[in-house]
């Protein structure tokens, strides 16, 4: 359960980097959406990846979207740009959580 | 965003849907390995013969002692009790592994068992809390070539600390793990962190759309 939490709290960190990069406006706002946004799809994609799809690139591509969703509601940007700023963390995200596979052997 | 973009959507989802798990590697997706860990609890009883495991494909030599030992998950492993002045004279350690094979299997100096030990417990779902196995082995007697070595109990370690020890009925039948449940961290985490975060996201949604 520590490394859920570990994951957790780094996605967080790293999703609101990104946004911090992109808008640069309001980090506390940011910090603050990071924290809400990935406290519903990180622990819903980690159960549904291993009881439901099985698939990563699925469950990745389904956090995509709904994160832009809450992206557009809670930050009142237009859809296009909360796509990419999703689609940006995500893939920074997926990149890092691939990496910490390889090295430490863990899902 | 134009319904035409939701299709689009919908196309790409159902094609990775079909894509499947071809990236998945050899444990399957939703399960873990749970290493498996051996020990001789009274090998200090018997100071006069030196044990030496002994696998295919690994390991080839591996002298044991009291402590803790596994080998590769997909080896075949079996234990072998040398008198300590045959191995002092035999010099194993210049000993290929077709010369290591052939005088375990064939000296009649060296003691085998018909005890055979795999390197993994096997896999679980990755909410299963068990974390590893260790299963304690004990030398009933040395006669001649015979080790007779018995595994006694298996003792299953839980990923909130627990460890349950089951006595084994039956050489060739691992006792079954009875897994607690999930724990209370597991609820938290899983579905009380996602509920008060979709709430709190909702609540400022309806906040805003009221402004």
């Amino acid at each position: 359960m520590y490394w859920l939490i570990f994951l957790w709290i780094l996605t967080i960190v790293i999703e609101f980097t990104i946004f911090w990069l992109i808008i640069r406006k309001e980090p506390l706002k940011l910090l603050s959406v990071s924290l809400l946004i990935n406290s519903v799809t990180l622990p819903l994609a980690t159960l549904s990846y291993h009881y439901l799809f099985f698939n990563l690139l699925l469950t990745e591509t389904i956090v995509w979207l709904v994160e832009s969703f809450f992206l557009r509601i809670l930050l009142e940007i237009d859809y296009k740009k909360a796509l990419i700023i999703s689609l940006l963390a995500n893939l920074a995200t997926s990149v890092l959580g691939l990496f910490i596979k390889v090295l430490f052997h863990e899902f | 965003m134009r319904p035409y973009n939701f299709s689009k959507i919908l196309i790409v989802l159902v094609i990775m849907a079909s894509i499947g798990t071809a990236a998945a590697d050899a444990i399957e997706p939703g399960q873990k390995n749970v290493p498996l860990s051996y020990q001789i609890t009274n090998i200090q009883d018997f100071p006069d013969h030196v044990f030496i495991l002994h696998g295919t494909p690994n390991p080839s030599l591996d002298i044991l002692d009291s402590s803790e030992f596994s080998f590769y998950k997909l080896s075949i492993c079996s234990v072998y009790a040398v008198p300590q002045t045959v191995f002092d004279s035999v010099q194993m350690d210049q000993m290929d592994e077709a010369q290591i094979e052939e005088f375990l299997k064939n000296d009649t100096r060296v003691a085998s068992s018909n005890l055979t030990m795999d390197g993994i417990f096997g896999t679980v779902n990755v909410a299963d809390p068990l974390e590893s196995a260790l299963i304690l082995l004990e030398i009933k007697s040395i006669k001649d070539n015979n080790l007779d070595i018995k595994k006694t109990k298996i003792i299953y370690y839980y990923s909130d600390g627990q460890k349950v020890e089951k006595p084994f009925q039956s050489e060739n039948q691992i006792p079954l793990h009875t897994a607690p449940g999930p724990s209370w961290d597991f609820y938290l985490y899983f579905i009380a962190l996602p509920i008060v975060a979709l709430v709190t996201i909702l609540i400022l949604a309806l906040r805003r759309r009221s402004h």
